[in-house]
């Protein structure tokens, strides 16, 4: 969101008090009838979980504690694995989106941490690694744009609403609710103001932290003080899990209440979050490392990308109208149509525009919004006072596809190049040649180039078509 | 907790424009009692370190320490090319134990006995824990404040001490968040800044680069990763204008008690502000600076504040708006793009202006 765009969001959030939205549809699909959701709390600084509520969101969390979570003790973890694992199998049996709710980026990193102490912890039961890796897959799913499988919420609603508040403190999702969801006759910005003395963000209030903290020394040396002492901060904890899973709640709630219609174009991006995560539980790997895996991964992070974008430019108004005032989204009137015959390429469409900001070249790509559409734009110039446009049609040469003489519609340059396969083959023809300078260690590659005289530019220059 | 020393050069240096902060690290005022003396009631949120996240991180540090610091010399040591079994380790810890009121003293003539060997070409320890500097704060050096990294590493080519700092910040893929790294590179900035005073008295300032070495923790307990030498040539920059900061906070502070001598709240007023986003989570004082301008762009973040300035009424900014009219032509090129963002937001500009007005 420009940052005039913003102010303009704000100011009016500010003048109504109450959060605007800055979206005209949802960036996910809808939640899949079986919807999974932890909420844990963490020692502060620590990042180990000491209770953590999980389960169907629309029903009673289960609540697991751990008195002692420094210690190696982490059985109180399996009743998480198993239900995690339930969750992941059913969805995959059925091949349903696996949704997953998460109140806070603090939650994913805690169960992004859990992955890391887990997957390949020898001294864990197969149980919880397979949990460790579950975990990994959840927290790798999440580094992907447009995903639609972990949904944090503070995230999603701050891609949705702006608030009269500062950017920072929309990062309380508590306070970000009482913009969102303002309290009738209490002023949200007070509100958030109160909400935002207890943290949000997967710890206990101080408090309740600090006591703990007192009990667990008693609960450690055992006895009857020791059993009383570790049912009281059982009990602490249960109530910071559950404050921290009604946040979550709540937050979900006001997502799903606050009228965004759907996209079609969305349904592209779930798909592809599902077979991808779906691949990456079934064929578990640590974060890649060498130079094939690091490609492979890049390629795939780039396209998500560009599908995210083609969908949100395509499918939402508002954000097109963010485009537009980028100069990457042009509403133009088709003026002309050369095509010597009907049906076939070649075809031309001659557009012309009075918008000002436009940033559109000779080779650009653009598209109608409902992708029937395909040119590359071969001329840009002026006349009468607009801006004109020459597209050679790449797709939809169809009658059937091809807009009206005269009909102003919106062009845009979100484009997405599926070179996937082609993808696939350069990798493979990579793995097959396994050219020392990309597979060797890197040791072995400083003597190699060294010895071998090898010329990168002129490599390169060679590689040029 | 005062923000005294290297906390409070730190907290400078992330808003340089702020007096009110400056004054108060020059002070070194215990932020909850300040806050109780100028606003009149106690501190309502959370302040200071918790008890569990203390416990994590002593728990680190000592884990480091422990048998003649052979983690902390296995993770470092590979790093400067020292082979960690012959590493030579001073722990000023053990050597000067006590409160820092006077241990701080001690170590830092301990310390300056090494860096003269150190600059005579003499042997010197490879590792030095809990090392102490003392960091000029006035252009005379007459004033400073006491630095005292977690560890200093001799770099044995450069011949020069690398300050070190252990954090139990958790490492995954070789990458720690990076909010939590910005307060710890300040931290360091400010370390390199004294043991580049410090050298500067034996001849060999040159020796010392901006650079810091970190010892973070892997996600398996409290073992530490291999270290991490950084670079941190932006944040000595601002750590060097937040010194200037202090001085000239401590000479507006002079001239207003040229009258008499008045406590800092008694004059709070009288020193400029600026408040910003990153006030909270670093600045007890955040939400009262944000109450004392809450009709202005500022409350509305750090990009609205460039965007029109953050002392930019909102309710004037709306009249503007709504109006269409001003004698300044800036003001109406900015009212113009405000109205047309309606669009981006799915109204009319009609629509727009009906609902701020």
């Amino acid at each position: 969101v420009s940052r005039v765009v913003e102010l303009a969001g704000r100011l009016l959030a500010y003048r109504e008090r109450r959060g605007v939205r800055i979206r005209e549809r949802a960036a996910i699909v809808p939640d899949p009838a079986r919807t999974f959701a932890i909420a844990p709390i963490k020692i502060v600084s620590d990042d180990l979980v000491q209770a953590i509520a999980f389960g169907s969101p629309s029903a009673t969390p289960t609540v697991v504690t751990r008195w002692n979570p420094l210690s190696r003790e982490s059985s109180e973890l399996e009743a998480l694995a198993e239900a995690l694992d339930h969750f992941l199998a059913e969805a995959l049996a059925s091949g349903t989106l696996p949704r997953i709710w998460l109140p806070h980026e603090s939650a994913l990193k805690l169960v992004e941490l859990l992955g890391y102490r887990y997957k390949t912890n020898q001294s864990a039961t197969p149980e919880l690694r397979n949990m460790g890796w579950q975990c990994y897959a959840i927290a790798k799913e999440a580094t992907f744009d447009g995903q639609q499988i972990v949904i944090v919420a503070s995230q999603l609603l701050r891609k949705h609403f702006t608030t009269g508040q500062a950017p920072v403190k929309d990062g309380h999702l508590g306070a970000l609710l009482a913009w969102i969801n303002p309290i009738p006759g209490v002023d949200p910005a007070e509100e958030a103001e109160r909400r935002a003395l207890v943290p949000a963000s997967g710890v206990l209030e101080r408090s309740a932290d600090d006591k703990v903290e007192q009990l667990r020394r008693i609960a450690k040396k055992g006895g009857a003080a020791g059993i009383r002492a570790r049912a009281e901060i059982e009990q602490l904890l249960k109530a910071g899990a559950q404050r921290e899973w009604s946040v979550l709640v709540a937050a979900r709630h006001a997502f799903w209440n606050g009228g965004f219609n759907q996209s079609v174009q969305m349904a592209e991006l779930a798909r592809l979050s599902r077979d991808r995560f779906f691949y990456s539980l079934a064929n578990p790997t640590n974060p890649p490392s060498r130079a094939h895996s690091l490609a492979r991964d890049l390629f795939e992070h780039e396209y998500a990308g560009e599908v995210l974008e083609e969908a949100e430019v395509c499918g939402d108004a508002l954000v097109r109208e963010r485009a537009r005032r980028r100069g990457r989204a042009v509403r133009a009137t088709v003026d002309r149509i050369v095509q010597p015959r009907a049906n076939r390429h070649p075809c031309r469409i001659l557009l012309r525009s009075d918008q000002l900001v436009m940033r559109v070249r000779r080779g650009t790509l653009l598209q109608r919004i409902d992708g029937s559409v395909v040119g590359r734009v071969v001329e840009v110039g002026e006349k009468g006072g607009e801006r004109t446009l020459t597209m050679e049609v790449v797709r939809g040469v169809r009658r059937s596809d091809l807009p009206m003489v005269g009909s102003i519609g919106d062009w845009v340059d979100t484009v997405t190049h599926d070179s996937r396969f082609v993808m696939g083959r350069v990798l493979g023809r990579m793995a097959q040649e396994a050219a020392p300078i990309v597979y060797q260690p890197l040791s072995a590659r400083m003597n190699m180039r060294a010895d071998a005289g090898l010329d990168l530019l002129a490599t390169a220059r060679g590689l040029r078509r | 907790m005062s923000i005294s020393g290297t906390r409070g050069l730190v907290r400078v240096s992330k808003n340089l424009s702020c007096v009110l902060q400056a004054a108060m690290a020059v002070e070194g005022v215990r932020e909850p009692e300040f806050y109780r003396r100028l606003i009149g009631r106690e501190y309502p949120g959370e302040y200071g370190e918790r008890l569990s996240a203390r416990r994590r991180g002593n728990k680190f540090e000592a884990n480091l320490h422990q048998n003649n610091a052979a983690l902390l010399r296995r993770s470092v040591g590979p790093t400067f090319g020292l082979d960690p079994e012959v590493m030579v380790v001073r722990n000023f810890a053990e050597e000067v134990p006590g409160p820092p009121t006077t241990m701080r003293a001690h170590r830092l003539a301990r310390m300056r006995r090494v860096m003269a060997d150190l600059a005579a070409g003499k042997e010197v320890p490879d590792l030095v824990i809990q090392p102490q500097f003392a960091l000029p704060t006035s252009p005379d050096g007459a004033r400073f404040e006491y630095v005292s990294p977690d560890f200093a590493v001799l770099d044995p080519k450069k011949r020069i001490y690398v300050p070190g700092e252990e954090k139990s910040f958790i490492v995954r893929d070789r990458v720690v968040e990076p909010d939590d790294l910005d307060l710890t590179r300040r931290q360091a900035a400010a370390q390199i800044l004294a043991i580049r005073a410090q050298a500067r008295q034996m001849g060999i300032e040159k020796r010392v680069e901006n650079r810091a070495v970190f010892v973070f923790a892997t996600p398996y307990g409290l073992s530490p990763a291999p270290a991490v030498v950084e670079p941190l040539h932006a944040e000595v920059h601002e750590l060097r204008r937040a010194l200037t900061v202090y001085d000239s906070a401590r000479k507006m502070l002079a001239r207003l008690r040229a009258q008499g001598a008045a406590p800092l709240e008694m004059l709070a007023d009288e020193l400029p502000r600026n408040f910003q986003e990153s006030c909270y989570g670093s600045c007890i004082l955040a939400a009262e600076c944000e109450r004392q301008a809450r009709h202005r762009a500022a409350v509305m973040g750090d990009d609205a504040a460039q965007l029109v300035g953050g002392e930019m009424d909102l309710r004037q900014l709306i009249r503007l708006v709504v109006r269409g009219t001003s004698d300044r032509p800036e003001d109406l090129e900015l009212v113009g793009e405000i109205r047309r963002a309606s669009t981006a937001l799915g109204l009319t500009e009609n629509e727009l202006l009906r609902r701020l007005a």
